[in-house]
């Protein structure tokens, strides 16, 4: 009897949306047990915080604020190009760029299956997360939101199998598909005809198109690219530009308006 | 082995949800990437044990709910692993005076068994809904979850004393 209810909720689950409700309200009981996971580590970084050297701070410091001018000069340009891209974007009577801003949240849980590419993040619908918001590092795109309650979210990552996001060629504007392979560092292109101009090194951006992810952020570089004479597709594996399995704190992209 | 039977009487309701509590910690304990493959079916585990050890207290109704709740914990797809943990809790049901009869070891064999029969319905669900893995990796969780048996059945004893 239990076995045929599952087999049931199996299929209501994975067919239908009537479960949906039920699935936030039952994961708040998965918060004491991710808080409870994560102490061990806390307890070790506030030792390592307490104990950290003057030397290493000042060090730290200094290396943080050549960084901050660093990247403070690189903005300066940034805004009068943005400045000047919509201007011509005017000339060009085409739609305007929205700004995105971005919401910083900390991960709270991997996902200890390895074949499902997912983490728990620690910003849920109070912070104005919902589902299918795209997340980011520092580095390129890192997944979208598939699961939110009122204290944490759900992501899935962009190299997780049952993943794809509409790209494009940087350098030329090719338009691909980027599928998750199920390993943290793997996407595939499937359907890229022969005559593709793509090769390795490619940086991949995302395209915009499915309405679900901002265009213009990375993706992914290309790794490989191998022709089989016999098949009508290239094989294209790219490596993502985020790391999707370094990076503790990740953004949460609120495109157009703000959460507020 | 015949410390279950007198358990009978008295259960330590409160052992066993300790135990749910540590074993729903560790399923969700953080590890290094690359060991992802490493961590032992713990929700499994201990199934088996508390089956194994008051076999007409604790069935197949608690393995369903531990399994929700593994379930919720790892967003699977609901009911992935209470299936598994269901049929898990029968199997070792109709064992259990097999089981309590062998010694640590052939304990063991029996479980990697019985932890791959688990992980074996739980790929099975996990390709019903769409994933595509084709690999026998899903077993090495058995075999760690067999080797570590004698540590965890020791420990859990300790426990209830």
């Amino acid at each position: 009897m239990l076995g045929s209810l599952s087999l049931f909720l199996i299929a209501a689950d994975y067919k239908t949306n009537l479960t949906g409700p039920s699935r936030v309200a039952l994961s708040y009981i998965s918060i004491p047990f991710y808080w409870l996971a994560n102490q061990p580590r806390n307890i070790v970084q506030g030792f390592d915080a307490y104990f950290n050297s003057r030397e290493t701070l000042m060090a730290e410091n200094e290396r943080l604020h050549s960084e901050a001018r660093i990247l403070h000069g690189k903005l300066q340009k940034l805004v009068s190009l943005t400045a000047e891209n919509v201007r011509l974007r005017e000339l060009l009577s085409s739609s305007t760029v929205l700004q995105d801003s971005v919401l910083v949240a900390e991960l709270i849980s991997v996902s200890p299956d390895p074949l499902k590419l997912k983490i728990v993040i620690d910003k849920g619908s109070d912070d104005g997360v919902y589902i299918g918001q795209p997340i980011i590092d520092a580095y390129g795109l890192v997944g979208q939101v598939v699961e939110v309650n009122a204290m944490q979210a759900r992501v899935i990552l962009i190299s997780d199998s049952r993943h794809a996001i509409p790209v494009q060629v940087n350098r030329n504007g090719v338009r691909a598909i980027a599928e998750g392979a199920g390993q943290i560092d793997t996407l595939l292109l499937p359907n890229v005809v022969a005559t593709t101009d793509i090769k390795a090194g490619d940086l991949l951006v995302s395209s915009g198109l499915g309405q679900r992810f901002p265009a213009g952020y990375p993706v992914g570089v290309v790794e490989s690219v191998v022709q089989d004479p016999g098949k009508p597709f290239l094989k294209v594996l790219a490596r993502p530009s985020a790391k999707l399995d370094r990076s503790r704190y990740v953004l949460l992209v609120f495109t157009g308006e703000l959460p507020q | 082995m015949m410390r279950g039977m007198e358990n009978q009487q008295d259960m330590p309701w409160g052992i066993v949800a300790l135990s749910v509590v540590i074993v729903l910690t560790a399923t969700v304990f953080p590890m290094p990437s690359w060991a992802g493959w490493l961590r032992p079916e713990f929700a499994a585990i201990t199934v088996i044990y508390w089956v194994i050890s008051a076999p007409f207290r604790i069935g197949m109704v608690f393995a369903w709910c531990l399994g929700l709740a593994v379930d919720i914990l790892e967003g699977a797809v609901l009911c992935q692993n209470a299936l598994g943990l269901t049929v898990l809790a029968y199997l070792s049901f109709l064992l259990h005076q097999r089981l309590r009869m062998f010694g640590l070891f052939e304990q063991a064999s029996s479980i990697f068994v019985l932890v791959g029969i688990y992980q074996l319905i739980g790929y099975w669900v996990q390709g019903l809904t769409g994933g595509t893995y084709h690999s026998l990796a899903f077993l090495v969780p058995a075999l760690i979850s067999a080797i570590l048996w004698p540590v965890f059945k020791l420990s859990f004893d300790r426990l209830r004393l």
